[in-house]
């Protein structure tokens, strides 16, 4: 019986992979590393360290930045590639952007997103009585 | 017997399960994410997975630490003020239906019924297992019971505090039930830490129908056992941290106090009962 029992663990499991890690993609050089972060339920913040690599066919000078705010998270001068270790901490999914600190031109771009486990109802207070 | 007849069913579910996909929130009567408010319309959703348990149970002749792997099946259902909630997903879950009759200001008052004590005989507590116990041996089947009553909790933040007035209505043991819970959620970065600590009182006729021994229940080693009303103290530590979006791992520890009414009996071997779980939850 535990056997069985297992076995159907076992295949629904493997129905979805337990570890969320990004794609990588050839075609753009701006890759975050796991591109996921699951939060347990909708609302709160979501905790996981992220690795960003970026690479160019050029050396140059780069910086690395939140998409929204445009916050500059590092700079690189005469670099080829980079790598970042980002804190991710937040309630909401952060894009981020590689830019080309000398004419400012966005070159790639990725984004961690956030997901939840548990959906938050809308709760409905209300005086009820009968 | 029953299992087998059942496992093509259960099978079945299961595999349903895998299959739907649908929302879901968390869902116990004693913690303040609970699910059992009144909503408009009907809504419903479910949570199922499976884990590996280890128990200390306190009838004579039981394993002392008997283990296994148990389903964690999960299911709330409601319609305006009606709800129907089986919850496996934490050691003090079970079965309850309600009705909400007040809600105001994270004050809930709702007529319940629900089951409070497991009935056993003289194969124990184990759902599965079949052999007479030597110990218990002789002993009359003691019933599940089920029981109605009122349940008034107040909702903080993340702490509840509830309180339960609850009467035999199976013919079972006829007594009352109270129960108190207060129960804490701590979230800390990705997990999710759930603690509640609660003190129940039973009255005599429920501990003398699952705990007292009868004249013709009585041998040379079982003598003939009435007590008055007992109590319990109960507490109870959960885990749970998201795997993926929808996948869970959890982990918990119950441990339960009875008062020495019920310490004392015949067929009860020590005074309290530890139980330990891990396991995963797919929730859809």
């Amino acid at each position: 019986m535990y056997f069985k029992t297992l076995l159907l663990l076992l295949c629904v499991l493997s129905m979805t992979p337990l570890l969320v890690y990004g794609e990588p993609d050839e075609r753009n050089k701006l890759v975050a590393v796991p591109d996921t972060c699951v939060a347990l339920r909708e609302g709160r913040n979501c905790y996981a360290d992220v690795i960003i690599n970026w690479q160019q066919p050029e050396i140059g000078n780069y910086c690395l930045r939140d998409a929204t705010s445009k916050h500059i998270m590092q700079c690189w001068l005469k670099q080829q590639a980079g790598q970042f270790n980002y804190a991710f901490d937040s309630v909401e999914t952060i894009a981020f952007e590689l830019i080309n600190s000398d004419n400012g031109k966005i070159i790639a771009t990725t984004q961690v997103q956030l997901q939840w486990v548990y959906q938050n109802r809308q709760k409905k207070r209300r005086w009820r009585l009968f | 017997m029953l299992h087998n007849q059942l496992k093509p069913y259960l099978k079945l579910l299961f595999i349903s399960m895998c299959l739907w996909c649908n929302t879901s929130i968390a869902s116990n009567r004693y913690y303040a994410d609970n699910t059992l408010e009144p909503t408009t319309g009907f809504a419903w959703d479910w949570s199922a997975g499976a884990g590996y348990y280890i128990e200390d149970s306190f009838l004579v002749g039981m394993d002392s630490y008997s283990d296994g792997l148990e389903l964690d099946l999960n299911l709330a259902l409601s319609y305006n003020r009606f709800y129907l909630d089986i919850d496996h997903s934490q050691l003090s879950g079970g079965v309850i239906i309600g009705y909400s009759i007040i809600e105001q200001f994270n004050w809930e008052l709702d007529i319940i019924g629900t089951n409070v004590q497991a009935g056993f005989d003289d194969t124990g507590l184990d759902f599965y297992n079949t052999g007479t116990i030597d110990e218990l041996a002789g002993i009359h089947t003691r019933k599940y019971d089920f029981n109605t009553g009122l349940r008034l909790a107040r909702r903080f933040e993340n702490s509840q505090v509830s309180f339960e007035y609850l009467h035999d209505i199976s013919n079972a043991h006829n007594g009352w039930i109270i129960n108190s819970f207060f129960s804490h959620i701590l979230p800390w970065r990705n997990w999710e830490f759930r603690t509640g600590v609660g003190i129940s009182a039973f009255s005599d006729d429920f501990t003398n129908y699952y705990f007292g021994i009868t004249s013709d229940e009585a041998t040379a080693n079982r003598p003939v056992y009435s007590t008055g009303t007992a109590s319990s103290l109960v507490f109870e530590f959960h885990a749970e941290y998201p795997l993926n979006q929808h996948w869970v791992f959890l982990g918990g520890w119950l441990s339960t106090w009875f008062s020495d009414e019920i310490a004392n009996s015949p067929i009860v071997s020590q005074s309290y009962q530890h139980k330990a779980m891990v396991g995963v939850r797919y929730v859809f």
